[in-house]
């Protein structure tokens, strides 16, 4: 029985989501900070216009509802739907704005893909874009990667709401090591602040020793840093890392898209001192395990090329950063996919599209499946086997560790499996739409699977004249795929049962709000 | 006391790659090195005449490296280099691939140091943009950097076009051996706009007045 969504749940959704605009519009103040250091009179105003209008939005969205009461698990999920889309709505206003894009569409695509992560850029002329544009660009980044959600509970604007726990899982996470939800995303967020700091820190020398001026080094360090560790994928200039020519930034890179692919609450049992978790715990065995995998099938496919194939040192240093960005989601490009015209193109691709897919942890800012569910699915099958290799009366039982011993069960193959099967019929369905505007299979499944898995590296498929259906696809993939699915279609379906009518006895009755 | 375990192992590591990084050299530019004649035995084919049409393109002959002239330093491009674009270097134009080129491009970004006596730059365009690897004495050319409030010196360079430069790990650039100032650059600062500005802050202040108005009636309705 499906109820529909009432004026009292909008008015009370309506209220925190004004909240969430109101924090999204104070943050623009730190952009608003980098344009008058960096004597960016034009931006200043697209900022301060930008801020305006969302705060605006957020006070008249707060005033729904004097006393709101505590969220429901429905109104969660509503909250959370509604959320990603508005902020992302809010947040092109500053990219349209700084003349970079040609349309609101295009500013709305990049908007999009920083809140998710995907990192998949349409921006044009970006070596011209105005370090506020870009420092505001790295931090939507930022904020999609711990979650709008979750970065607001951090400061408290669900503080009073016992439906922190569904907010919480509503955005795609799981795991909650500290006794409430609110520490958990305190600790996320500590351990955020940590890396990126460090990384800015450590990047800021290299760029320093490379020879760069100080301001633009401090910019592309933080930069890289967040963008990094937010497994994002964007970069200040045009040709991504290749920019840099540095082995030590790639490898400082390396270290935070990593560190950014690691399950949070890992994190917190290190900082407690298990260290012993790092080599028990299943999903850094299935990433180590597929790091390998994919870097043996790279290896196969470049062998076919002159160039790529003789060197070792091209396979050290750019292969294993590629396997690494696919991995994790982060998506920075240190080939450009016009050099493997020699190389096996279609085996490379299709090592990359496995990386892309497969995802890093859960609980982490990284996208795609998740190692936890292909860990889940594999022991699943394992199971299985032993199932039909054991007597009849046999209990067949596996178990696993992630952060505790656990026994598989039925319930956690059957989520795994449905998430998997989501994510796999949407690699599908944006294939066959890219392959419908004339792109080739290869290219078209590259690219829908980088949006969906928010790994955002791009075949030559994404450009900012593509046709505007592709774009909403690609969209729609990069939502669905942030979302992990669930929380977009229950807000789709809650939605569209509560304005569909009822109709019985020929007659378009509403009765209790239940559709019978 | 774990923690701070934890927070000490990770600078010390940091400090160790900041360490390795100055020893760590690539050793893969020594065909730089070379004697510029020595440099041109490594590239089999060397244009005579300026690509115009595809019958051009077609007559292409081969010569060998003895039969190849030092062009003599000028503005004006050489017979033997293929004009480009950079939006054909970056497309990975296998008509280019190990050819001498020659184009045209805005300096964007930092001058950042390359192998002994040589930096890199990043040249953009409309079309494009790609990683070039200039002497010393040329980047002392370079006037202006570009960025959002500064337009770059504006080069044109003649070099070897490498999709996948191995000694440079499989890198897509250019080798330049002549570059000269198209365009020195300068500042491009812009202005103030005084309407967003002003629009701005009166809806943050309409915003600010919802908000205490929010506050009032809330307080209201508690009592």
């Amino acid at each position: 029985m499906l109820t529909r969504f009432q004026l009292e749940d909008f008015r009370i959704v309506g209220h925190y989501l004004g909240l969430v605009l109101l924090l999204v519009g104070v943050s623009m103040l730190i952009p608003i900070f980098v344009a008058v250091i960096a004597r960016e009179m034009e931006p200043l105003g697209d900022f301060i216009l930008s801020m305006g209008i969302t705060c605006l939005a957020g006070a008249l969205l707060v005033l729904l509802k004097f006393r709101p009461n505590q969220l429901n698990g429905r109104q969660a999920i509503l909250l959370t739907g509604l959320t990603w889309v508005f902020v992302s709505f809010f947040g092109t206003i500053p990219f349209f704005l700084s003349g970079h894009f040609s349309s609101f569409l295009n500013a709305f695509f990049e908007s999009v893909s920083a809140f998710t992560t995907t990192g998949m850029s349409i921006l044009e002329d970006p070596n011209h874009l105005a370090y506020s544009h870009g420092i505001w660009r790295m931090m939507t980044l930022l904020m999609g990667a711990q979650g709008i959600i979750a970065f607001a509970m951090t400061i408290g604007v669900f503080a009073r709401s016992s439906g922190a726990g569904s907010l919480y899982k509503a955005e795609g996470r799981t795991d909650s090591v500290l006794p409430n939800i609110i520490s958990t995303v305190r600790f996320s967020m500590g351990i955020t602040f940590l890396f990126v700091s460090l990384g800015a820190i450590a990047l800021v020398f290299v760029m320093l020793f490379n020879g760069a001026h100080f301001f633009r080094a401090a910019y592309h360090a933080v930069y890289l840093s967040g963008a990094a560790f937010a497994t994002g994928g964007f970069a200040p200039m045009s040709t991504s890392i290749v920019y840099y020519h540095s082995p030590l930034l790639e490898l400082i890179i390396m270290v935070l898209m990593i560190s950014g692919a690691i399950n949070f609450s890992l994190y917190f049992m290190i900082w407690n001192g298990h260290f012993e978790e790092i080599f028990h715990n299943v999903e850094i065995k299935a990433l180590v395990f597929w790091v390998i995998v994919v870097t043996i099938i790279l290896s196969a496919a470049f062998a076919g090329d002159k160039v790529l194939g003789e060197s070792v040192g091209v396979l050290l240093r750019r292969g294993i950063f590629t396997v690494f960005a696919a991995i994790t989601g982060a998506g920075f490009q240190i080939f450009y996919t016009s050099q493997f015209a020699d190389a096996s193109s279609a085996a490379v691709l299709f090592a990359i599209m496995i990386a892309m897919g497969f995802g890093g942890s859960t609980g982490s800012t990284s996208g795609g499946i998740k190692a936890l569910r292909v860990a889940i699915i594999f022991k699943s099958v394992v199971a299985d086997i032993k199932r039909a290799l054991a007597p009849d009366r046999a209990v067949v039982r596996v178990k696993y560790h992630h952060l505790s011993d656990r026994i598989l069960e039925a319930n956690e193959v059957s989520s795994a499996m449905t998430v998997f099967l989501l994510y796999v019929i949407t690699y599908l369905i944006g294939t066959m739409v890219y392959v419908f505007f004339g792109n080739s299979p290869i290219d078209a499944a590259f690219d829908s699977i980088a949006a969906t898995s928010n790994a955002g590296m791009s075949s030559g498929v994404l450009s900012p004249d593509m046709p505007a259906l592709m774009k909403f696809t690609f969209i729609i993939q990069m939502w669905g795929g942030r979302l992990e699915f669930i929380a977009l279609l229950a807000l789709f379906a809650g939605l569209y049962y509560t304005v569909k009518p009822v109709f019985k006895d020929g007659i378009n009755r509403k009765k209790d709000g239940v559709r019978r | 006391m774990i923690q701070k375990r934890f927070a000490y192992t990770f600078l010390i590591i940091i400090v160790s790659c900041m360490a390795l990084s100055l020893v760590f050299v690539p050793n893969s530019y020594a065909r730089l090195e070379l004697p510029y004649e020595e440099q041109l035995k490594l590239y089999p084919r060397f244009p005579t005449e300026a690509v115009g049409t595809t019958d051009a393109a077609k007559e292409q002959k081969a010569h060998t490296p003895q039969d190849f002239v030092l062009p003599t330093p000028s503005v004006e491009p050489t017979a033997d280099a293929l004009p480009a674009t950079l939006g054909d270097l970056m497309g990975a134009s296998k008509r280019l691939d190990n050819k001498i080129v020659v184009f045209s491009g805005e300096v964007v970004g930092d001058v950042l140091n390359g192998p002994k006596g040589f930096k890199w730059i990043l040249l953009d365009d409309s079309t494009g943009s790609i990683s070039v690897l200039i002497r010393n004495d040329h980047a002392k050319l370079i006037k202006n950097l570009g960025d959002y409030n500064t337009i770059g010196t504006k080069l044109q360079v003649t070099g070897v076009y490498h999709i996948n430069d191995v000694d440079q790990f499989g890198e897509m650039d250019v080798r330049a051996y002549e570059v000269s100032v198209i365009e020195e650059g300068g500042p491009n600062r812009d202005s103030l706009n005084i309407v967003n500005i002003i629009l701005g802050v009166g809806l943050l202040a309409l915003a600010c007045a919802l908000l205490l108005i929010y506050r009032n009636l809330k307080k209201k309705a508690v009592e």
